[in-house]
């Protein structure tokens, strides 16, 4: 039994230590770094301290190679690395050495290129080659910068050891505590104030957003329009240069002539300034009229009603007229000249020259006998003639009516209108007062007529300028002639006719083009 | 006085150049005798779980309180510089180069070639080994041989369990006790061991072993004057191999780089 548990011993002894050989080997196998798995590449370093054999190298903190090797090369160290295949170094590649710890221990970090750069194989070298600052370096620039805070140290406490300095302290502490006890009270008592402003920015805030996002077409609008108009200028701009680089002469000429200018303008103030002084002074008509003050004060109330009076006359628009009937009964027709004065939209004045053929009716009473006769024999005499009758008539305008009162056809008279404005098929706009009624009574006290002279006419502007109207003449008298001449003087009468009229722009659109005689 | 110092000092170094002699004889023997027929396996055997199965236990102990010892205080020393992540590399460096192949050569020592000596010293004054001599059996071939072997076989493999155990106390140590990460320890013990590490290791085991079974045997082979003397030659055997141990770690380290 013996014989055989000693063999079996050893050989699971043997067993044992050749698994841990195994393992232990492929555990310090390094994947990928093979000669058919790397290339082999070179770096010349002017410092190499801190890298050995082993050093591992790393793109973005993760190992792709090792150094394999380090060799004097003249004054420069050349580093021999493996690096795996798979990564692909560039010509374009560079390398630099980095610290890895404070031990000195170092790595180099590896940017293996861009791809428009070859592919490095076995051989190649990595010919950027990034210097980085040492440990060494970094304690000599640390030695530096303690020897400065030593200087300032040495210098504070030059200043500050002394009694003197002690009090310069205990001053400036004061001065800080009094500093912020001021601040202190400031933002105090300036808080309800601030608090207020802050609230006013908010509302103003509140009311611009609210602004902005009601009009946000109008901004939208404003700014396409700024931006069309910086366009604009864009536009102007280039021309002006564009101009000037063409003309850069003429500029030239231009620069110099407006020299001139200015000297002449120069000598133009000069002037402006002497007499400016002796107006000053109360010199001459225009010094007393400017150092007068209550001349000015008269001056100026004129100027005032000269300026109202010039404003009424430039509102003041003017219509003229031209109108005939023909009236069925009279069997003639009647002709009227219109001049309308519209100082403003609700009111105007109207004048009118007749043309009627009923003429004028006057009635007299003339005796016929002797006074010494007895009983006096009066004789009723009427008198018909044809003369010219006027009109003037005031009239007050109450939307779609219109009063009127005054002189018609020479007695007097009150009148009525009534309007509305019509678009007609054939016109794109409307028409103001295309459409009236007009009543007229006047003639009240003339004896002959037995009620007043009532008239009513219907009116039609079809187009501008031109219309035509019917209506009824002394609508309540019964027709009466004259038994002499036949002919008709009174009663009721119907008429049709047309007219033109002019407003004052047109009359100014029209003149310039009449032939001059 | 000082010519009878001087005299000691020559007949030391007399004594040490001529034991230097007796081993370099004895390894001839041995290798000669090696070859020849009759081939003892069994005695082979026998020594080969002696020195090597019968070690195990011992050699893993020491390793893994070597690799922990060695792991404690290398962080201690990195901890200055917040390079912790190298205690990993060091101890797995230290103790496949070193320490396993001298602590597993000094364990056996102790161990094996103590009891090697003693043995052969007992059978050389109770002329047992001249009775073999007798019987026409070579006692370098019956006794040295297997002996030699297994001290050249087996200690490469107890390095092997060291190294085993002592990387493992090195884990612990930092990765359990410390906190260190695990990955930092494995993959930096990764990225500075190489193979040539262990190979040093196992050929200086080998290299050891080889030397302290000679020296065991050379001490028992040739003891005499009693129970004494056994005793002296087993004392002079240990100190032997122990100096010699460490001398030869030197040369060994030397050769390899």
């Amino acid at each position: 039994m013996k014989k055989l548990v000693t063999p079996f011993r050893v050989g699971l002894l043997v067993l044992a230590a050749g698994g841990v050989l195994f393992f232990f080997l492929t555990f310090v196998k390094k994947g990928g770094m093979s000669k058919e798995e790397s290339v082999l590449l070179n770096a010349s370093f002017r410092d190499a301290s801190g890298l050995t054999r082993r050093s591992r190298v790393q793109i973005a903190g993760i190992p792709v190679g090792e150094i394999t090797d380090i060799k004097l090369e003249g004054v420069r160290a050349r580093v021999y690395l493996r690096v795996k295949r798979e990564i692909g170094v560039r010509q374009n590649a560079s390398i630099s050495k980095r610290s890895e710890s404070l031990l000195g221990d170092y790595m180099l970090d590896l940017t293996p290129g861009t791809e428009e750069a070859k592919v490095l194989d076995d051989g190649g070298e990595i010919t950027k080659v990034v210097d980085a600052q040492g440990m060494e370096q970094i304690f000599g620039s640390l030695t530096t910068i303690t020897a400065d805070i030593q200087a300032v140290t040495g210098a504070l406490r030059n200043v500050l050891g002394g009694a003197q300095g002690q009090g310069s302290l205990e001053s400036i502490v004061q001065n800080l505590v009094k500093l912020t006890e001021a601040v202190e009270r400031t933002i105090r008592e300036s808080a309800v104030k601030l608090d207020s402003i802050l609230a006013n920015v908010d509302a103003v805030s509140g009311d611009v957003r609210r602004l902005t996002e009601r009009e946000q077409n109008s901004v939208g609008n404003i700014v396409g329009n700024i931006e069309g108009i910086s366009k604009d200028v864009r536009d102007v701009m280039a021309s002006v240069k564009k101009v000037i680089g063409e003309n850069e002469g003429d500029v030239k000429g231009s620069v110099a002539g407006l020299k001139d200018t200015l000297a002449k303008l120069d000598r133009t103030m000069a002037n402006i300034e002497d007499v400016t002084n002796k107006v000053k002074q109360g010199e001459g008509a225009i010094g007393a009229l400017v150092s007068d003050q209550k001349l000015g004060q008269k001056v100026s109330d004129t100027v005032e009603d000269i300026a109202d009076y010039a404003g009424k006359l430039t509102n003041l628009e003017v219509e003229v007229g031209v109108k005939a009937d023909y009236a069925l009964n009279q069997g003639n027709s009647k002709t009227f000249l219109e001049i309308r004065l519209t100082p403003k939209p609700d009111k105007y004045y109207l004048l009118e020259a007749v043309d009627d053929p009923r003429g004028s009716v006057s009635t007299t009473y003339v005796q016929s006998n002797p006074p010494t006769s007895g009983n006096p024999v009066t004789q009723k005499q009427t008198i018909t003639t044809q003369s010219i009758k006027f009109s003037a008539q005031f009239a007050k305008r109450y939307s779609f009516l219109t009063l009127r009162f005054g002189i018609i056809e020479s007695t007097g008279g009150i009148g009525a209108d009534f309007t509305l404005p019509i678009k007609f098929f054939y016109s794109s706009r409307w028409i103001e007062d295309a459409f009236a009624v007009k009543v007229d009574a006047f003639n009240f006290s003339i004896e002959a007529l037995r009620f007043p002279r009532l008239r009513a006419t219907v009116r039609f502007i079809p187009f501008e300028h031109v219309y035509v109207h019917v209506g009824v003449d002394d609508i309540l008298n019964t027709p009466n002639r004259d038994s002499l001449s036949n002919q008709y003087v009174s009663g009721r009468d119907f008429f049709f006719g047309a007219g033109v009229y002019f407003t004052d722009s047109d009359l100014k659109s029209i003149l310039p083009v009449v032939p001059k005689p | 006085m000082l010519s009878n110092a001087i005299e000691r000092i020559g007949l030391g170094l007399f004594a040490f150049v001529e034991e230097i002699g007796g081993l370099a004889t004895l390894l001839l023997d041995v290798l000669k005798w090696t070859f020849r027929p009759p081939m003892r396996v069994q005695n082979l055997f026998a020594q080969l779980d002696f020195v090597g199965v019968g070690s195990i236990f011992i050699v893993a102990l020491t390793g893994v309180f070597s690799g922990m010892v060695f792991a404690h205080q290398s962080w201690r020393a990195f901890e200055l510089f917040n390079a912790e992540s190298l205690v990993g590399p060091t101890v797995s460096l230290t103790i496949t180069r070193e320490l396993a192949p001298v602590f597993s050569a000094l364990m056996v020592t102790m161990r094996a070639g103590s009891a090697m000596c003693t043995e052969l010293g007992t059978m050389r004054v109770t002329e047992q080994v001249d009775a073999l001599e007798t019987m026409a059996v070579n006692p370098v071939q019956y006794l040295l041989v297997p002996r030699v072997l297994a001290g050249l076989i087996m200690v490469p493999l107890l390095v092997m369990i060291f190294d085993l155990m002592g990387l493992m106390g090195g884990y612990f140590v930092s990765v359990t006790v410390k906190g260190l990460s695990a990955g930092t320890f494995i993959t930096r013990t990764q990225q500075w061991l190489d193979p040539e590490d262990i190979g040093e290791g196992l050929i200086k085991g080998a290299v050891f072993g080889l030397f302290i079974a000679l020296v065991a045997c050379f001490k028992g082979y040739h003891a005499s004057g009693g129970a004494k003397g056994v005793g002296q030659a087993t004392t002079e055997a240990m100190v032997a191999s122990a100096l010699g141990i460490f001398i030869l770690d030197y040369f060994v380290g030397v050769i390899l780089h």
